[in-house]
């Protein structure tokens, strides 16, 4: 109940500041989505236009790779911000010199996970309803399907999330960090396929890296959310030794990152402070 | 306490709410060479000592006034008091436990810090107190806006408000869960008479153990029970305002009134080895004698001059300050035991 309320409490300022100027809020949850997923569709759609008859590994058809990519954009966009949320937060409570509210209130810090995490999911609504009712109008689905499919968007958030709150140690305890962790973003990207089959990186041309990428992306709980967001939508069916590994992850990663984060508070402090 | 929280804290019997005993903290210094390219790949740190063995205890009910120099050490120690930094040595104690365990019972203001210019007043205080579990928040928010004058402004963002404003709406922050122990960090700094005034007329008024540091000697004087100086982060006196007085008591401060005079009456004042001080004043000039017996010297050298009027006055706080800042009364042995007379009886323990 306590962590329900310091969550909600979190999430209601989150969103406050996030509304504060409308304009960014709805630009950043509408527009720059769809300019991400722009290239892909271009390419994807002139590919097929070409080779109406082709398909590539995966879900990749002409007439799905539409809904693949909406679901890949929304994925990528749980995944950014769930990553990318507590260092860029942490960073401007830094500067503004409102991080003391949060160090000296009595919470648990993971309510930091879930309240952060509650705030960007609404300010991710716009977002989540665009994509998704794309997807749904090329590929319509049962109402059960959709709903395993919204969870396990909300698992990969949570991963998402917890992954972040390690990253953001590099905002708070030594900002010369941070760009390393950015790097580590394009690469957790990359092996997440998420607006690609990742059978495309099962090929000789690509040597050893195309033996080791897919093996990688393999123990990826991101990808392995991803493979079961597609299985669900475009088969019908839903992989449980996926949904195993990505509920065991996303139950123990926020508890393990709230413990490293503590730790790392507790030895090294924050930098500038 | 009527808009506490809803967990019960555990009541504490000591008669110290704060115990600090030997805290150090050494910073590593950054020193670049202004070598951009070894400045990256061979980066140079130096410890820099900011607390060097303080220690001290702070009663149940004392308003306790921290004052020094800046880069003196007063906010690092604060932050250390509160939890917000972890010391390099010693122990911090707040109700016989760290502070840490103790949010519950702490309200910190740091200026006008901790405050969301983006958010309006009342969801800065929201904020807060569901963080800190208040009950009946509306009302405690309601209270506390007319106890610092916020009504008008509550629902306005902070980005509209006043200097003077945030920082009511920062101490209002910090008193939202009705703290037992109050943290403040120079809450006046900024702020015109009339606002710094209203706002050491609202502290006084609480019934709370009170860490504050300020510049203010006149707020320091007016507020606190105790004072601690603190320089190059060593805690050099500590005793009432009165028994810091007594220190320099031996000293006066004379106003001698002046129709005219030139910088060669200033120098040849200054030269004077009875003369701590010489500053000028609205009718001529102000001067810290080392005793009352050098009058009649101080007199001589006046006499050429066309004197319109003579009085002495008691060394203030400033005085006290700037002669132990600048080491003219030695610092004590032991600052938390120097403390001879407490001037004011301190509230009973629970």
């Amino acid at each position: 109940m306590q962590l329900i309320d310091e969550s909600l409490a979190i999430a209601e300022k989150e969103v406050g500041l996030s509304v504060r100027y409308i304009l960014p809020f709805f630009t950043n949850s509408l527009i720059s989505p769809l300019i991400k997923v722009m290239p892909f569709l271009l390419v994807y759609g002139g590919f097929f236009s070409a080779n109406p008859s082709a398909a590539l590994a995966g879900h990749v058809k002409p007439e799905t790779f539409i809904p693949f990519l909406f679901l890949g954009i929304t994925a990528d966009i749980f995944f950014s911000i769930g990553y990318s949320t507590f260092s860029s937060k942490f960073m401007v409570e830094k500067w503004w010199q409102t991080m003391e509210i949060i160090i000296l209130a009595p919470i648990n810090k993971l309510s930091l996970i879930t309240g952060i995490g509650l705030g960007d999911l609404i300010s991710t609504f716009p977002t989540l309803v665009l994509f998704l009712g794309l997807a749904y109008y090329f590929t319509p689905l049962g109402f059960l399907d959709l709903i395993k499919v919204l969870i396990i968007f909300l698992l990969l958030f949570m991963i998402s999330l917890s992954i972040g709150l390690i990253t953001s140690c590099a905002a708070l305890f030594n900002e010369n960090l941070a760009p390393f962790f950015g790097y580590l973003r394009v690469i957790i990207s990359f092996v997440s396929a998420f607006y690609y089959p990742i059978e495309v990186l099962k090929t000789d041309k690509l040597g050893a890296l195309g033996q080791f990428l897919p093996v990688i992306a393999t123990f990826n709980p991101l990808y392995q959310a991803n493979f079961i967001i597609r299985a669900i939508w475009f088969e019908g069916i839903t992989p449980i030794n996926s949904v195993i590994y990505v509920l065991f992850f996303a139950i123990i990663s926020p508890i393990a990152a709230v413990y490293v984060f503590n730790k790392l508070w507790s030895t090294i402090g924050i930098q500038g402070y | 306490m009527p808009f506490g929280i809803r967990e019960n804290i555990e009541p504490y019997s000591g008669r110290n709410v704060i115990e600090a005993e030997n805290v150090v903290k050494v910073f590593k210094k950054n020193e670049p060479t202004h070598n951009p390219l070894k400045d990256f790949l061979f980066p140079s740190y130096k410890p820099f000592t900011a607390l060097n063995g303080v220690s001290l205890k702070i009663k149940r009910g004392e308003v306790f006034g921290l004052l020094g120099p800046n880069g003196s050490g007063k906010t690092t120690f604060i932050k250390i008091l509160t939890g917000l930094l972890q010391p390099t040595q010693g122990k911090v104690l707040i109700h016989g436990k760290p502070a840490e365990q103790n949010l519950r019972r702490i309200g910190v203001m740091f200026g006008f810090n901790m405050i969301y210019y983006r958010l309006t007043g009342y969801a800065n205080l929201k904020y807060s107190a569901k963080l800190y579990k208040v009950k009946n928040y509306k009302q405690r928010i309601n209270e506390l806006a007319r106890m610092l004058g916020l009504e008008n402004w509550l629902y306005s963002y902070v980005e509209n408000y006043s200097l003077g404003m945030k920082s009511k709406l920062a101490l209002a922050r910090a008193l939202i869960h009705d703290p037992e122990i109050l943290f403040l960090d120079e809450p006046t700094l900024g702020l015109d008479p009339k606002i710094s005034l209203s706002l050491r007329e609202d502290i006084r008024e609480m019934d709370k153990t009170i860490i504050i540091t300020t510049h203010n000697m006149e707020e320091a004087n007016e507020l606190c029970d105790r004072i601690g100086i603190i320089k190059n982060g060593s805690l050099i006196r500590v005793g009432t305002p009165a028994y810091l007085k007594k220190l320099v008591s031996e000293n006066i401060i004379v106003n001698i009134g002046l129709a005219f005079f030139g910088n060669e009456l200033i120098n040849t004042l200054s030269t004077q080895p009875y003369v701590h001080n010489v500053s000028l004043s609205q009718t001529g000039v102000r001067i810290y004698l080392e005793s009352k017996d050098y009058l009649p010297k101080l007199l001589s050298i006046l006499g050429s001059y066309n004197t319109t009027s003579i009085n002495e006055e008691e060394p203030t706080l400033v005085d006290v300050f700037i002669r132990l800042t600048q080491g003219e009364v030695p610092p004590a042995r032991n600052p938390e035991s120097d403390d001879e007379d407490t001037g004011t009886q301190m509230q009973e323990p629970i």
